[in-house]
């Protein structure tokens, strides 16, 4: 095995000052029959042996079919053009898609985002990893088995003898990852292209895939990493090259772009990225004044003498909920939980995937009935109340949610989804147009998408409607569940915006549950860490993650990547 | 319905305790378990079969021993010799329990227009239709195997036309299809006889008049099957190790869209004892299809009952088999927690 | 075991057929194009990139080679081959050409269902005996059968019997599935399970054999037909409004809608009820050719309209016994028949396409 860590392939030695990947004025194009994209726009690319340079960049920069071009597997649609395309000093200008199967596990690795789909559902991981060491030696060799195990030993398996039987989804989103990473590396390519290799794992996991990464890198691979996050990629990569719509719009080590960014676009980026340090400033840039700032206004003189201010408005009492599995297995979801939200407060609660924090979040909205504890709305206990109350109560808690799209009714325009809650309410016809109004003016959307399908507008419109039918309502308290993850950072500052804003302007007290430890830190005052279905530290934000004192918040904040300035 | 979202939501959850964990020693139980609960299941379509049947009869209108007698319902013998057997003088719970208790003895009634026992004409003619569905199926899949590799081949502008004619053939009237057989094959060409009912020849046109319908709608599925497979992320992580197409073809994509194919024949099976009925008619092959239009032209009922509960019990053994068949192939659904879907 | 959508009929609504038509690329491989005129200011790139599956694809010898052109040197790795009749085969393609051919066939069928006198002015059951299986001529374009009667205009006046047993039948069946479907998604969990066997028990019989099985007791006659064919395509329809009707009450919307306060029997009415009713016109179609095919088959046995009626079915078993001297009395009433299925098929796929399209 010491074959496939050491040894490098002959080119690359034999000119050590050559690139391992040179590519000038790379071009893609895709023509289809609804539309033409100019997805690449003529970027220069070159990687040395044991380099690592990071693509950063939004949904849509062309990151992504970059990657792929460089295994020439880019869509059958695409066209690609330019002036120069070298892999080891090779000429692979014009090449068959033959002669790519040659280059591809070879010489150039590839590693995708989800590996539980990248992975052969079918079949073991075992088998994945021995398909991709058989691509290159023709035959069936022998030694398959023991070069299997050896390999995921290498990508840091435990136990590969017994996991190699197994399929991706019996494994953790980190040792999936890592046999998808292992069937890129069977082939001992020279470079390895990894496309948000983390971005669906946690960020303890995160951490420990980038610096497997991190060593491969170390041992001479050339790696490209893909990223949409700035943070991440500073940890591994050398050198950092910022795409925009096609075009590389900064290129520099990880220091230099993060230390001192050049390119405007760079700079509004770096602003966007939430973290402690921007705590209580705008995180995306211009609009200042808006329309509806006093209708709004007018609507909050109004409101605010409903809540006494001392009165929680939601609280949760040792609540616990226990899912029952097949096989006469359950899962402790949500253990002996206490949340108390004060008029106006912005609460966090922190945890990775299945801490329980989407099942809290469904406790407090009354989605879900907890087992054990209750939980209380304006000092009203959910389970006392009845019908009647019950549906006063559930207006004063509303529901923000990660997919905006999927929270749409598909045969619904925006202004039907802002007016749905209203309709059970005693507002007339014009009020409830007005309120509708309001709404949109709050979240900075303007009346002319009234009349809009939700799947024509863009991902932060979207989770703007969302929010505005939430404050339709007036509610006391959002619940947000992972409002942002599923957004590019850009649009992710402008919604952390809105939300500080109306917290500040209406008085709408917010929960905020995120696995973002930047966001969380940006935007609320107190948090709750969850590990398991227990919190198992909680406090005013400062104190909290600038000296945790539970040993698993330790861990998580000492896995975030930070942007190393 | 948010509870069950959300549990699988949460299964996703807490990695180490739940997904990592290899309990070896129960997933054998766990996969006993899984079969033994298919088998239960099937074993409950059938009783609730059997009571709808029941229910059929005493929901008919006019009374039940006419319904049962049919055209001879003015036989005095026979009217006393059916209410016996039927225990129709009986409360109706007694009745449903004495149809209960004969049914699994393998006694289905007197067919009084044939005048013989229905489990000795079902067992006549079972042999013939069950050779022609199997050999249907075998043909269809045979069938379905080849039009696929003709259609995933990668050939700009195939699929459009390959589609085109599938369309039309799965839109042609099996009898109609049948018909054209006999005419053209049989009839003109001189092909195939069909006059010996006995022969292997007499059988070629019949699995044909068959096959083809239920081959292309597999073909359907499972072309459908594998163009989804190669565009999946798993297609491109392999593509990217250097495998040819063809290899992810053939070697990824097919399992992949064998899942439903899978699924599919056992419906296929069912829905081939209601073709046998139109086939059998038109190429005058006994079996159960033939008895069951004569049962439905005379109003047998003793005998249509059991036509019904024969197919029923073939679908129901087809669908239990192949559910046990899509464990084997796909690792997901062998693992409990799978979900529900 | 979920069965996706009717065994019953050989139409799977579930695989599109038709007009799998290769989405032709129209730019030329040997024009550069300048980059900033013609591309859009924000690309989204996910949503353009097919699956990068033909990548696979050798590509035509004359694109592989690498073209350099005089002034800048621009090198061809792969590119798709450019030829004018692509042009026209992009024009071509975005035609709907499925369509421009299941229109026109429908429209004859209905015309011939509503006034079949407006196509021909002879009468169905008016034979001449003397002129008994006559071949097809310019008289009798489709040939007479053994009582002289003209087969054309039989076939026409059949369009009746078909449209209106299969539309019947289908519509039958999808208001049966309805209310089996939709009760049963919103049911409690218990009830849920009841009726799921019960679907899989009705299932488990042939559509065509459980039609049979229900005619044994109402006895014959169009009115029955329609009944019992509609009871018999039940299960299929049943399961797919159930599924439907499952995923809007698992979706982000009904929850949200819950935290609205509103009530069950409110969301049921404000959202699964209309996303279920809206996709009900495509079921219909997609059905359509299923429910001819067997109401046809049913006639056929014999357990339909009664002669003299011009089915297509029936005339189709009449013809069975002279094939060998009359084979154009079999030919005119199957083309019929696998016209207006293909055509309703077809049709039913481009609503479903675009419906699904609505969705994302």
């Amino acid at each position: 095995m010491t074959t496939v860590l050491g040894a490098l392939a002959a080119p690359s030695d034999a000119a050590p000052t050559s690139p391992v990947l040179q590519v000038r004025g790379l071009h893609v194009e895709f023509a289809s029959r609804e539309r033409y994209v100019h997805a690449v726009r003529g970027i220069d690319l070159s990687i040395h042996r044991g380099e690592a340079v990071a693509l950063v960049g939004e949904s849509g920069s062309g990151k992504s079919v970059t990657a792929l071009s460089l295994l020439g597997l880019a869509a059958k649609t695409a066209r690609i053009t330019a002036d120069e395309f070298r892999l080891a000093g090779r000429d692979l200008s014009g090449l068959p898609d033959r002669g790519w199967r040659q280059i591809r596990g070879s010489q150039v690795g590839l590693v995708l985002q989800d590996a539980l789909t990248s992975l052969d559902p079918l079949r073991t991981v075992g088998q994945e990893v021995a398909e991709a060491l058989r691509a290159h030696s023709g035959k069936k060799s022998k030694g398959t088995g023991a070069q299997v195990e050896a390999l995921l030993a290498e990508v840091g398996f435990p136990d590969p003898a017994v996991r190699a039987n197994q399929y991706a989804h019996q494994l953790s989103g980190g040792l999936r990852q890592r046999a998808l990473i292992a069937t890129a590396l069977a082939g001992n390519p020279l470079l390895l292209v990894a496309d948000e290799p983390t971005t669906a794992l946690d960020v303890t996991v995160q951490a420990q895939i980038l610096d497997l990464l991190g060593r491969r890198r170390d041992t001479g691979t050339a790696l490209l990493l893909i990223s949409h996050d700035l943070a991440v990629v500073s940890q591994v990569a050398d050198r950092v090259l910022v795409m925009r719509e096609g075009e590389v719009v900064e290129e520099g080590t990880a220091a230099q772009l993060l230390g001192d960014p050049k390119h405007p676009y760079t700079k509004a980026l770096l602003r966007a990225v939430p973290s402690a340090a921007t705590r209580g400033q705008r995180l995306s840039g211009g609009e200042t004044e808006r329309p509806g700032d006093t209708l709004e206004r007018e609507a909050t003189s109004e409101r605010r003498p409903s809540a006494d201010g001392l009165t929680p408005v939601l609280r949760a009492v040792a609540v616990s909920k226990t899912f029952k599995l097949s096989g006469h297995r359950q899962l402790r979801a949500v253990v002996d939980v206490d949340v108390t939200v004060a008029p106006g407060a912005k609460v966090g609660i922190v945890g990775e995937s299945g801490s329980g924090k989407s099942t809290l979040a469904r406790m407090l909205l009354g989605l879900i009935e907890p087992d054990q504890g209750q939980v209380e709305i304006m000092g009203r206990p959910w389970r006392a109340a009845d019908r009647r109350e019950r549906g006063r109560l559930r207006r004063a808690v509303q529901f923000v949610s990660q997919d905006a799209a999927s929270s749409f009714d598909p045969r619904y325009t925006v202004e039907q989804i802002v007016e749905e809650p209203l309709r059970s309410s005693a507002l007339s016809r014009a009020e409830r147009a007005e309120r509708v109004l309001q709404a949109l003016a709050l979240t900075h959307l303007e009346p002319s998408l009234l009349k809009v399908v939700p799947r024509n507008l863009s991902g932060g419109q979207r989770q703007r409607v969302a929010i505005a039918r939430a404050l339709a309502m007036e509610p006391e308290v959002l619940v947000c569940d992972e409002p942002v993850s599923a957004l590019d950072v850009s649009i992710q500052a402008q919604i952390l915006d809105l939300l500080a804003e109306l917290n500040e302007r209406t008085g709408t007290a917010i929960v905020f549950i995120s696995h973002d430890i930047g966001v969380v830190h940006h935007l609320v005052d107190d948090v709750l860490v969850m590990h398991r279905g227990r919190i198992v530290e909680q406090g005013p934000v400062e104190r909290v993650f600038n000296q945790p004192s539970h040993p698993y918040t330790q861990t998580l904040l000492r896995a975030v990547p930070r942007l190393a300035r | 319905m948010t509870t069950s979202l959300d549990a699988t939501v949460a299964t996703r959850a807490e990695p180490s305790t739940v997904e990592e964990a290899p309990y070896e020693g129960g997933r054998g139980i766990a996969l006993a378990w899984l079969v033994v609960r298919r088998v239960l299941s099937a074993l409950l379509v059938l009783w609730i079969a059997v009571s709808l049947t029941f229910l059929a009869i005493q929901l008919a209108p006019g009374d039940t021993v006419s319904l049962l007698l049919g055209e001879n319902r003015d036989d005095p013998e026979l009217r006393a010799a059916t209410i016996e057997r039927w225990g129709l003088d009986q409360p109706v719970w007694v009745q449903y329990f004495t149809y209960l208790a004969r049914i699994p003895k393998g006694d289905l009634g007197v067919s009084y227009t044939m005048r013989q026992n229905v489990s000795d004409l079902l067992a006549e003619g079972a042999g013939p239709t069950i050779t022609l569905a199997l050999t249907a199926t075998v043909v269809a899949l045979i069938i379905a195997v080849l039009a696929t590799l003709i259609n995933t081949a990668p050939v700009k502008g195939l699929r459009a036309v390959t589609s085109g004619i599938q369309l039309v053939i799965l839109s042609l009237p099996p009898f109609w299809l049948a018909i054209l057989l006999l005419t053209v094959v049989s009839f003109r060409w001189g092909w195939f006889s069909i006059i010996e009912t006995d022969s292997w020849q007499a059988l070629v046109l019949p699995t044909l008049a068959l096959a083809i319908p239920s081959g292309f709608f597999l073909t359907q599925v499972l072309s459908d099957g594998v163009f989804r497979a190669i565009e999946q992320p798993f297609a491109v992580s392999a593509r990217a190790r250097g495998l040819s197409p063809a290899a992810v073809r053939y070697r990824h994509a097919v399992k992949h869209a064998a899942l439903p194919v899978v699924n599919l024949v056992g419906l296929q099976i069912g829905g081939l004892l209601g073709g046998a009925v139109i086939v059998e008619q038109i190429f005058g092959r006994p079996g159960l299809g033939q008895l069951a239009v004569n049962a439905v032209i005379v109003k047998d009922v003793p005998l249509i009952l059991g036509v019904t509960l024969v197919s029923t019990a073939a679908y129901v053994a087809a669908s239990t088999t192949v559910d046990l068949v899509a464990i084997a192939i796909d690792p997901r659904l062998r693992t409990a927690r799978g979900g529900p879907k | 075991m979920t069965a996706p959508v009717a065994p019953v009929a050989p139409v799977t609504p579930t695989a599109p057929v038709a007009s799998a038509a290769p989405v032709a690329p129209v730019i030329p491989a040997e024009t550069v194009v300048p980059a900033a005129s013609v591309a859009p200011a924000a690309p989204d790139v996910t949503g353009v990139v097919p699956t990068p599956d033909g990548a696979a694809r050798p590509a035509p010898v004359g694109a592989q080679t690498a073209v350099k052109s005089p002034g800048r040197a621009s090198t061809k790795l792969r590119s798709a081959p450019a030829k004018a009749s692509r042009l026209l085969g992009a024009w071509l393609a975005r035609l709907q050409w499925d369509l421009v051919f299941a229109l026109p066939i429908l429209a004859v069928v209905a015309l011939a269902a509503i006034a079949p006198g407006l196509l021909t002015s002879a009468d169905p059951l008016d034979g001449n005996p003397r002129e008994s299986h006559l071949a097809p001529s310019w008289e009798h374009p489709a040939g007479t059968d053994l009582l002289g009667r003209d087969v054309l205009t039989r076939v026409i006046y059949g369009a009746r019997y078909s449209v209106a047993i299969g539309l019947g039948a289908s519509v039958v069946a999808v208001l049966l599935g309805l209310v089996v479907g939709l009760g049963s998604a919103v049911a409690p969990r218990w009830l849920q399970q009841v009726s799921d066997r019960l679907i899989d028990v009705l299932a488990a019989f042939p559509g065509l054999l459980l039609a049979m099985f229900l005619i044994t007791f109402t006895g014959r006659g169009p009115d029955n037909l329609v009944l019992a064919l509609g009871f018999g395509s039940l299960p299929a329809y049943a399961r797919l409004i159930k599924a439907n009707a499952s995923v809007t009450l698992q979706s982000g919307y009904v929850e949200q809608a819950k935290t609205f306060g509103l009530s069950k029997a409110r969301i049921v009415l404000r959202h699964v009820l209309p996303n279920a009713l809206g996709a009900l016109p495509i079921m219909v179609t997609i059905g359509l050719g299923g429910a001819i095919i067997g109401s046809s088959a049913l006639s056929f046995l014999g357990l339909g309209p009664q002669p003299p009626a011009a089915e297509w079915g029936l005339l189709l078993a009449e013809s069975r016994a002279y094939l060998r001297q009359a084979w154009w009395s079999a030919i005119y009433p199957g083309i019929a028949l696998t016209a207006v299925v293909v055509a309703s098929t077809v049709l039913g796929q481009s609503l479903q396409r675009r419906y699904e399209r609505r969705d994302r």
